[in-house]
Formats: C-alpha cells, sequence, structure tokens
C-alpha cells in the first residue's frame, strides 16, 4: 500500500515539475497579448529586433510621440524579439488567434497564409479613404503586399543587398568601384595578393551565402529567372542558379573571402568588415544603421555599390524587398492601429529613421543632402538606380522552397556538387507542393 | 489513514488532478496530433483532409530519412555512453574509492545544466575561431586537423552526439549506482570469501540484481535520444543543410517555419510510434526475472 501512494505521489510530484516547467512561458504570453486589447488603450505592436539593433530606439520614439499626441489616448507598446524567435511566435500566434494588434511582417509568402487564413485585417478601405496616404508610397512597393486586389500590410521600410566596402583599403591598394564583373574579381585578386581579405561573409546562417548566390544568379540571368520560378516556367535547378553557385565556390577556392567563414556567425563576419580587417561585405542596406554608429571603427569610410552582373545587360537588379507592419484581424481598436500606421509611414516619421537610422524609407520623400550620412546618400543613389528588385527567397518562397534555397546554397558553400545540390531542390519543392 | 486510502473514491479524488492534467496535456495532444495528421493544414486556412498521404510523402521525403538515420546514430551512441560506459563508471565508483562521492558529483554535473547552456558551451569549443577544441589541436601538433566544426557535414553529427554522450553519462551513472548500492552487502562478503574476482562479482552478483533498473534506464536512454531536441536547435538548428536534423527538429520545421503542420504532425505520430516500439522492443530484450533479497 505503501508503495503505491508513493508511487502516486511522485507521478503528481513529477507531472507538476514537467507541466510547470513547460507552461509557465505560455501562460505570460496569453495574459501579455489580452491584456493589452482587452484595455482599449494599448496597442501592442510585435516587431523584430535584438538587443544589438539600433533602430529600436527611434521606432520606440515614434511610438511614443504617437502615444503622446494622438486623439484617440491609446498607448503604442512596442514587443522586440530576434529573428527565429519572432517567427516561431508570431506562427504560434498566428494559429492560435491570439496575434497582438499590429505585426511586423515581410511580403509575398511570408504575409500570404497569413491573409489567407484570414487573420489580417485588410487595409486596402483605409488607403482608398485616405487618397494622400496611398500616394505617398513610391512606386512598386505596395505590390508585393496585395493579395486578391487589396492591400494587407504597409511598408515602412525599403531594403536591398549591397557590396559594402571600406573606400581607405581601397585607396591604399589603388582600386576604384567595379564596373563589370571582371573587374570585381580583379579586384578581389589583387588585395588577396596584397594580403588583405577581400570579403567578409557568415557561412553559419544560411540566408547569408543564399543572398550572394542570388545577387549572382540575377547578373547570369536577369529578372527573368526571378519571375519565371515564382510563376513557374523555370525550375530551381536552373544553369543560372548552377552557374552562380559555381561562381561563389570559384571564390571560396580563390580565398577571397576572410578565413574561418564556414564557422563564423554574422557578428564575427560582420566584426571583421567594421574594424578594417576586410575590405568588403556582401549585406543589406538595414546594416547601414550599424556602420554610420558611432562605435563602428569605419563608419568615415564606408561606402557601398552594386556587385556588377556577370552579363552587363543585367546590371543594377538587386536582391531586395520591403519591411512592413500589419493589423491582426482581432485587434479591436482597429481605427487606432490604422491611425498609428499612418502616423508611422508619414514623411516626418520616415525622415526620422532615414536620417537617424540610415534606413530606406518606403514613402517618397524629398531627401535632404545635408542631413544624410554620406553611406546613405550612396545607398539612395544605388536605389535609384536599380532596374529591377528581386525578393529574397525565403520571403518569397516564405518557408519550404525559400529556406530550402538557403540550405542549399549553405551546402554550396560547404562544397558540395552545384548541380546535385539544385536537383535536390527541385525535388523538393515538386514534393512539398503536396505536403 | 489506511481506511480512507482504501477506499476507491478516495483514490479516485486524489488522482483525479493528476489524471486531469495528463489528459489535457499528453493525452488529448496526441489524439488532436492524430487528428491533424491526417489534413494538410496551415491552421489558419480551411484543412484538406488528405488521409494517409502524409505519412506516404514522409516515406519519400529524403530529408525525413536522413532525421531517421540521425536518430538512430543518436540512439547508439547513446546506449554506447549511457549503459557500458556508465556503468562501468558506476561500478568505479561502487568499489569505495577515495573521492568517489566527489566523482560522483563531478560526473553528475553535467546533467544538472539546462541543455541551452551546455549547447553555447559546446559551441564555444568547438568554434572554428576562438574554440578549445582547434586551440587543443593546434598545440599538439595536430593543426591540420582543425576545422569548423560545427560547419562540416561529415562531422558535425558526431560532434553533437559527443556532447550528449558527456552530458547525460553521469545522470544515467546514478541511477544505476543507485541500483548497485541496493545490492546487500552481505553477497558480495560471501563472494570474496569464495575467492570471487571483481569481474566475476559484477557479472554474477550485481549484473543480474540491477537488471531491472538497467531496463528502465535503457529506456529513458531510447526514448530520451529518440526525441531529443534542444541541443541541436542551439548548437546547430539542424544545419547545416539538414545534417544535423533529428525527427523533433524536422516536426518543428515543418510545423513553425513552412506552416506545414498536418505533415509536422504526421512526424510527430511516427516518432511516437517509434517510442513506442522502442518500448517494447526493450521489454523483449530485458526480460528478466525479479530477484527477491
Amino acid at each position: 500500500m505503501r508503495r503505491k501512494i508513493s508511487c502516486l505521489f511522485l507521478t503528481v510530484l513529477m507531472m507538476i515539475t514537467v507541466l510547470t516547467g513547460c507552461q509557465s512561458g505560455k501562460s505570460d504570453e496569453s495574459t501579455d497579448s489580452k491584456g493589452g486589447m482587452s484595455e482599449g488603450e494599448t496597442l501592442t505592436v510585435m516587431c523584430l529586433g535584438t538587443a544589438a539593433d539600433a533602430y529600436k530606439e527611434t521606432y520606440q520614439e515614434i511610438a511614443d510621440e504617437f502615444s503622446a499626441n494622438n486623439e484617440y489616448g491609446v498607448t503604442v507598446k512596442f514587443e522586440f524579439y530576434e529573428n527565429e524567435q519572432y517567427k516561431t511566435k508570431l506562427a504560434t500566434l498566428m494559429a492560435s488567434n491570439s496575434v497582438p494588434d499590429v505585426f511586423f511582417t515581410w511580403e509575398l509568402s511570408y504575409l500570404q497564409p497569413f491573409v489567407e487564413g484570414g487573420k489580417v485585417y485588410s487595409l486596402q478601405e483605409a488607403i482608398d479613404a485616405d487618397e494622400g496616404w496611398k500616394n505617398s508610397f513610391s512606386d512598386g512597393v505596395l505590390e508585393p503586399l496585395t493579395f486578391d486586389g487589396e492591400v494587407y500590410a504597409i511598408p515602412t521600410q525599403k531594403s536591398f543587398c549591397a557590396m559594402f566596402y571600406n573606400k581607405q583599403i581601397f585607396e591604399e591598394n589603388n582600386l576604384q568601384i567595379p564596373t563589370t564583373y571582371e573587374e570585381f574579381l580583379a579586384v578581389c585578386e589583387t588585395l588577396k595578393g596584397n594580403g588583405v581579405p577581400p570579403m567578409a561573409l557568415a557561412a553559419t546562417d544560411a540566408w547569408i551565402p543564399s543572398e550572394l548566390i542570388q545577387q549572382i544568379s540575377n547578373g547570369i540571368a536577369g529578372i527573368d529567372l526571378f519571375n519565371g520560378i515564382v510563376e513557374g516556367r523555370r525550375q530551381w535547378n536552373d544553369p543560372a542558379h548552377v552557374e552562380a553557385a559555381k561562381e561563389a565556390q570559384v571564390m571560396i577556392e580563390k580565398g577571397y573571402f576572410q578565413d574561418g567563414m564556414l564557422g563564423m556567425s554574422d557578428e564575427e563576419a560582420k566584426s571583421q568588415f567594421m574594424n578594417g580587417k576586410t575590405a568588403m561585405y556582401f549585406m543589406g542596406t538595414w546594416e547601414a544603421s550599424n556602420l554610420m554608429a558611432d562605435d563602428c571603427a569605419i563608419k568615415d569610410v564606408v561606402s557601398a555599390f552594386a556587385l556588377p552582373a556577370e552579363n552587363p545587360e543585367y546590371n543594377n537588379i538587386s536582391v531586395g524587398g520591403v519591411s512592413c507592419f500589419a493589423i491582426s484581424e482581432n485587434c479591436i481598436n482597429k481605427e487606432e492601429a490604422i491611425a498609428f500606421l499612418k502616423y508611422f509611414s508619414s514623411v516626418e516619421s520616415q525622415e526620422k529613421i532615414l536620417y537617424e537610422q540610415g534606413r530606406l524609407p518606403s514613402a517618397k520623400i524629398e531627401t535632404d543632402e545635408s542631413k544624410l550620412s554620406p553611406l546613405v546618400s550612396d545607398l539612395i543613389k544605388l536605389s535609384n538606380e536599380s532596374t529591377g528588385l528581386t525578393t529574397w527567397w525565403d520571403r518569397a518562397f516564405g518557408a519550404g522552397e525559400g529556406v530550402e534555397f538557403n540550405n542549399k546554397c549553405l551546402a554550396v558553400f560547404g562544397g558540395d556538387d552545384a548541380q546535385k545540390v539544385f536537383d535536390e531542390l527541385q525535388t523538393f519543392a515538386d514534393d512539398n507542393a503536396n505536403r | 489513514m489506511n481506511k480512507v486510502l482504501g477506499d476507491k473514491k478516495t483514490i479516485a479524488v486524489f488522482a483525479l488532478p493528476a489524471f486531469l492534467i495528463y489528459f489535457v496535456f499528453a493525452l488529448m495532444p496526441i489524439f488532436y496530433n492524430i487528428y491533424i495528421s491526417l489534413f494538410r493544414t496551415d491552421l489558419m486556412s480551411p484543412a484538406v483532409f488528405v488521409g494517409l498521404e502524409n505519412y506516404t510523402n514522409l516515406l519519400k521525403d529524403t530529408t525525413f530519412k536522413k532525421a531517421l538515420v540521425n536518430n538512430m546514430l543518436m540512439v547508439a551512441g547513446s546506449l554506447i555512453a549511457h549503459l557500458p560506459l556508465a556503468l562501468f563508471l558506476g561500478n568505479l565508483l561502487f568499489q569505495k574509492v577515495k573521492g568517489s562521492h566527489f566523482f560522483q558529483t563531478v560526473f553528475f554535473m553535467p546533467s544538472v545544466i539546462c541543455g541551452v547552456a551546455v549547447g553555447l558551451l559546446w559551441t564555444f569549443i568547438y568554434n572554428s575561431e576562438f574554440g578549445l577544441l582547434n586551440k587543443l589541436l593546434e598545440t599538439m601538433g595536430l593543426g591540420n586537423l582543425t576545422q569548423a566544426w560545427l560547419a562540416n557535414k561529415r562531422v558535425v553529427l558526431f560532434c553533437v552526439i559527443i556532447v550528449v554522450m558527456w552530458q547525460f553519462v553521469g545522470y544515467h551513472m546514478v541511477i544505476q549506482l543507485a541500483a548497485m548500492k541496493n545490492v546487500p552487502e552481505a553477497l558480495y562478503e560471501s563472494a570474496r570469501i569464495d575467492g570471487a574476482s571483481k569481474w566475476v562479482q559484477f557479472r554474477f552478483i550485481t549484473f543480474p540484481l540491477i537488471k531491472n533498473i538497467l531496463k528502465i534506464d535503457a529506456v529513458l536512454i531510447v526514448t530520451g535520444s529518440l526525441k531529443y531536441y534542444d541541443l541541436i536547435a542551439v548548437m546547430t538548428g539542424g544545419g547545416p543543410n539538414h545534417a544535423t536534423e533529428l525527427m523533433s527538429t524536422y516536426m518543428f520545421y515543418q510545423g513553425f517555419r513552412t506552416l506545414k503542420y498536418g505533415y509536422s504532425a504526421a512526424i510527430g505520430i511516427v516518432l511516437l510510434l517509434l517510442c513506442i516500439f522502442a518500448l517494447f522492443l526493450l521489454n523483449k530484450v530485458f526480460k528478466s526475472e525479479s530477484y527477491e533479497y
């Protein structure tokens, strides 16, 4: 008898430990988001951002200004989460119908399932009602946020990939900005020969090698490669992808990346560039806010150019996209949320984000050169020269094929056969269609 | 007291909370999981009933097969470290060597640290730039062996399995040691008088008498390494290119990253079936009569 009781007791004890261990986190979340809604005075905004991201402060400032001045008396509360954490959390909250009022999102396939699931509030009516707001956005930025003719999110930032470079190192080695792909390789060769690692790149995060390969393949096959795959006319194992992957492998072989690339996180690779150890760094323009920050050693000598295309006719087709905010369907204060989005995408806020953080706005604004840092004005120039944007694959195809493309590019960097890897990706895409 | 506790109703009342919790958090999710594994669903748009298609797709999925193989390697690695090796260490400490209490704590320590911290710790050890392992190889004159351990798809899985072996060897050692301490001293005393060697004592006294505990331990080891998740998630996230993907990490990936919850649920069910099968198999292997002492 005693044994049975102690058995039972132990079982209960075990269950309690197990359950409290797992459940405490979850219950916090639900009270959090519910609290935000039921009060009717707080607008919760869930957003991407890590402790290291400088833009968070500016976002918070904009939110505070809105909280202080809006006619509804609502207070905006930002919640920031790290990238991977954010994706998990948003997916979970979407499935359980408890998304905060406003949430950060990317375009196309990332947003699509949420829209199709009826979780996102359509902004079409609000946009139609406010002609001025509608016309404030740059051409085409609303397109990837439009599903079935209705706009579901408001872009707040535009970003694209550029090759950041250290002007000082270029001068020391008598180098000019390359205008053709051959010149670019020659620049790398010279730097390598002079003992400077040409490029810093992190190959532990799969999306980083991936955006470089995507950029190279844009230069090989032009925007039709992207459109073709999206429309199903071209396949993932397109010769352009294979060739781009082989180009990347040649660069690795010749030692154009820093030593230890394969084991380096982005933070480590970036710090190599920021401390002037490598000459170039291929990354999204969002990095500008970190590169022009006071603690960056090369902030006065950093600039950027577009990676020249292998086929010159496809120059200036960048990998890029928009970041946006959307309103969830179960947000109670939709009117207030729309007002906040208007405020966030207003000229004043967008200027603030541009001048303070060097983030490119999605709204049409007259830029004041005197307020811009040289790096940002270079980036704006690049943005104006751009003849096309192809969205990062992992956004255009969401997870699934997009993330798998990243994984395959990582495998390419690890030395796998390019043709085999992209054949595998095509098989994955075929299989994934009916999962 | 005994009278009250002998009453079936009282027992039921006392067992009810535990059962309710178990029902809500264990049984219901399992049945719900079986249910949604028959659908193609992202839990938002209307689900499409596909029958067993998710399962047949699993058979074709190379990544899943890879995860399955990785899981088997993980089970094998854990079994090696946590049965023979732990038993060996446990037996050493059982011999009342000096400082055996101290070593018991030392061996047990890693399993007290939470998985995420262990993962970070070993990520640093394996780091290609400032990692302890590469530095150690260099000082030993084996500089040509240094590499980015967690980025090389050929070695990364073994790197992770070694961490799992290291982390839990003490845990299973303590379980086995506790079982050994339950064996009556008199048996060993008479064995010694008969001139039995240490090996013979272990083989014919200790081992048969702790076999029951070993069975439970083996179940813990096998099911634990089948559903292993945290270290992989922290150290490699299943990468590079799925080289360290386990069924649990792939399940997470398919569910929360690609929003294919039905497919992900099917992986979960396969995992459950494998665990049950392992349980069944171990029960057969470790079939033993219980000794009274």
